[in-house]
């Protein structure tokens, strides 16, 4: 089983910083790399809603991560590898 | 991406979405305070302070410079009125500003003592320094005023405990051009400053701001007139989209036509190969490129003797600003740029209205909710040769024009890919003897993909704007 990690690639994400997040996969350990498969996707529409959450939006898993960066994904993903004891 | 850089944008995009509304004089005085609630937790001393960061900041955006302001009680409504009126005429060639609010004025001097300070009998720091700089008591101290930031004390310390603060932005500066001033606040030299932009990168403050003109692009489209719009041939590698979508999200937000400046860049291939020839055979002993803006500044502002060398030849933004005006008189252009640089090659143009630049291109998308991701892909233009899609990265000016001549073997190339003090040597000893007789230059280390005002990788776009390319030459 992986853990999918969907990345928004609308223009708001991309633009606050989802078009770092395009390298991924160059900062993750081998392991983590394995237990993964990672996909940009279209705007989730969380933009338009966001009280306080701000883009950019990445999903791990069920998890919504906003303002998301190379570390806060790296952090939910090692998270969830060792909850699902990958 | 970082906080400074998040900022802006979001700035960025809330200054189109008021000019979207037409809106501006009215509801501009809020912004400042919409994006700095009260109770929003402070990065700064306190929200008043952050209020005043983002006015000096939404002033550039409005097209003004910092030092423009004479009266501190002005509000940016009177700014967004100007802007509204203001004619082509009135815009002043310097194109960035220090936001003096926002620069922290690092450090007044580079040399500090750190806590590994032992107040050694000895005390060789005090008899290296030449200023009397230096006093110790329980530890070394630097009089701030005395120091000149020579570093001999840091050489003389046996213990390593006096270290070198970096200022970022004077740090990365190559030719010297951004200075601390008597308060301690960097200002900009522009007899000096060469439009790199480098500065504009390396302040973790967002303090350097670029002058914008979305002011004049937006209300020219939302007054009908036509608006073209000649996009960089780095934009292919901007968004996680084929061309085709790209040029349909422009034409959403209202530009009437989006022409590839890859276009004039095979007019720029042509004229250049021809230049390089005919100097040859004249007897010249190397010539270099001259698309990029920077280079061009840094020659006619610190190298003087290498003007000879520089080719004549406009740049692919100049030839595709004159075919869209020989075609459509009416219209006004705008080049989508990846480079402060590109707005100080367009204050000399007479054929390029405006600037705007990749980050402002987002933001704008943003602020009109445009998915790029959900465009129809448009038409592509197939009479361009893919070769001047490539001049969006390093090598490819020069590939373009060994495509191009009869005999490529004959171009003994050099390519400079990114301008430093290192680099800037290297090019001058040039001027004395040259290895090679065809040199490129890129201020951008990897060509304009890595501008300063780029959304994606680097490495990410190169690869996509290769793609592209490739897939142009193959659909023929
Ligand atoms: S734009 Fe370049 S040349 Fe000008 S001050 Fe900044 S770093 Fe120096
Ligand atoms: S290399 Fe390209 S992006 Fe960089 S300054 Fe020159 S023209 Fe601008
Ligand atoms: S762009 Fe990511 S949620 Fe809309």
């Amino acid at each position: 089983m992986k853990i999918e990690v969907k990345i928004c690639m609308g223009t708001a994400c991309y633009v606050m910083g989802g078009a770092d997040l395009t390298t991924l996969a160059d900062y993750l350990t081998p392991h983590q790399a394995e237990c993964v498969d990672i996909k940009g996707i279209p705007c989730v529409d969380s933009c338009f809603d966001s009280k306080n959450k701000k883009p950019p939006f990445v999903l791990v898993g069920d998890v919504m991560i906003s303002e998301a960066n190379v570390n806060k994904v790296r952090e939910e993903i090692s998270r969830q590898i060792e909850e699902l004891s990958l | 991406m970082n906080n400074a850089k998040q900022i802006r944008r979001d700035l960025i995009s809330r200054v189109a979405r008021l000019l979207e509304d037409r809106t501006l004089v009215e509801k501009i005085d809020r912004l400042p305070l919409e994006m700095r609630p009260r109770n929003q937790k402070a990065i700064r001393c306190c929200c008043h302070k952050e209020r005043a960061v983002l006015k000096y900041r939404t002033m550039a955006l409005l097209g003004f410079n910092t030092s423009d302001e004479t009266d501190e009680l002005t509000p940016l409504s009177v700014y967004a009125k100007k802007a509204e009126e203001r004619t082509k005429e009135q815009y002043t060639p310097v194109q960035l500003t220090v936001v003096d609010e926002a620069c922290s004025s690092c450090v007044k001097n580079n040399y500090i003592v750190s806590n590994l300070c032992r107040a050694c009998v000895a005390r060789p720091c005090m008899y290296a320094c030449k200023k009397d700089a230096i006093t110790v008591t329980d530890k070394a101290f630097i009089d701030q005023d005395k120091c000149v930031s020579c570093g001999l004390c840091k050489e003389a310390c046996p213990f390593h405990a006096i270290i070198y603060q970096p200022i970022p932005c004077e740090e990365s500066c190559p030719v010297g051009a951004i200075k601390r001033n008597e308060n301690g606040i960097e200002y900009i030299d522009d007899s000096k400053c060469i439009y790199c932009g480098k500065c504009m990168v390396a302040c973790p403050f967002g303090a350097i701001m670029e002058k914008s003109f979305l002011v004049e692009i937006i209300n020219s489209i939302k007054e009908g007139k036509k608006v073209v719009a000649m996009v960089a041939p780095a934009l292919a590698g901007q968004f996680q989209v084929d061309m085709g979508k790209m040029i349909t999200a422009i034409k959403e937000l209202g530009f009437s036509d989006v022409i590839e400046v890859a276009k004039g860049a095979n007019e720029t291939t042509e004229h250049e190969a021809k230049e390089f020839l005919e100097r040859m055979e004249e007897g010249a002993p190397f010539m270099t490129t001259s698309c990029c803006p920077a280079w061009v500044n840094l020659v006619n502002k610190h190298m003087p003797e290498m003007k000879p060398f520089v080719s004549e030849t406009p740049s692919p933004m100049v030839y595709t600003a004159r075919y869209v005006k020989a075609n459509m008189p009416d219209a006004i252009t705008v080049f989508v740029s990846p480079c402060v640089g590109k707005r100080s090659e367009v204050y000399r143009t007479p054929e390029v209205d405006y600037v705007v630049s990749f980050e402002e291109l987002g933001s704008w998308f943003m602020a009109r909710n445009i998915d790029v991701m959900k465009c129809e892909s448009a038409e592509l233009d197939t009479t361009i040769n893919s070769d001047g899609r490539r001049f969006a990265y390093t090598n490819g000016v020069m590939q373009s024009v060994k495509n191009y001549v009869e005999h490529p073997e004959e171009i003994k190339d050099i390519v400079i890919s990114g301008l430093d003090k290192a680099t800037i040597r290297t090019l001058k000893g040039y001027v004395k003897s040259c290895p090679g007789n065809f040199v490129e230059v890129m201020s951008c280390a990897g060509g304009c993909v890595n501008g300063c005002d780029v959304i994606a990788n680097p490495r990410v776009a190169t690869r996509q704007v290769d793609n592209f390319a490739k897939s142009m030459e193959e659909g023929k």
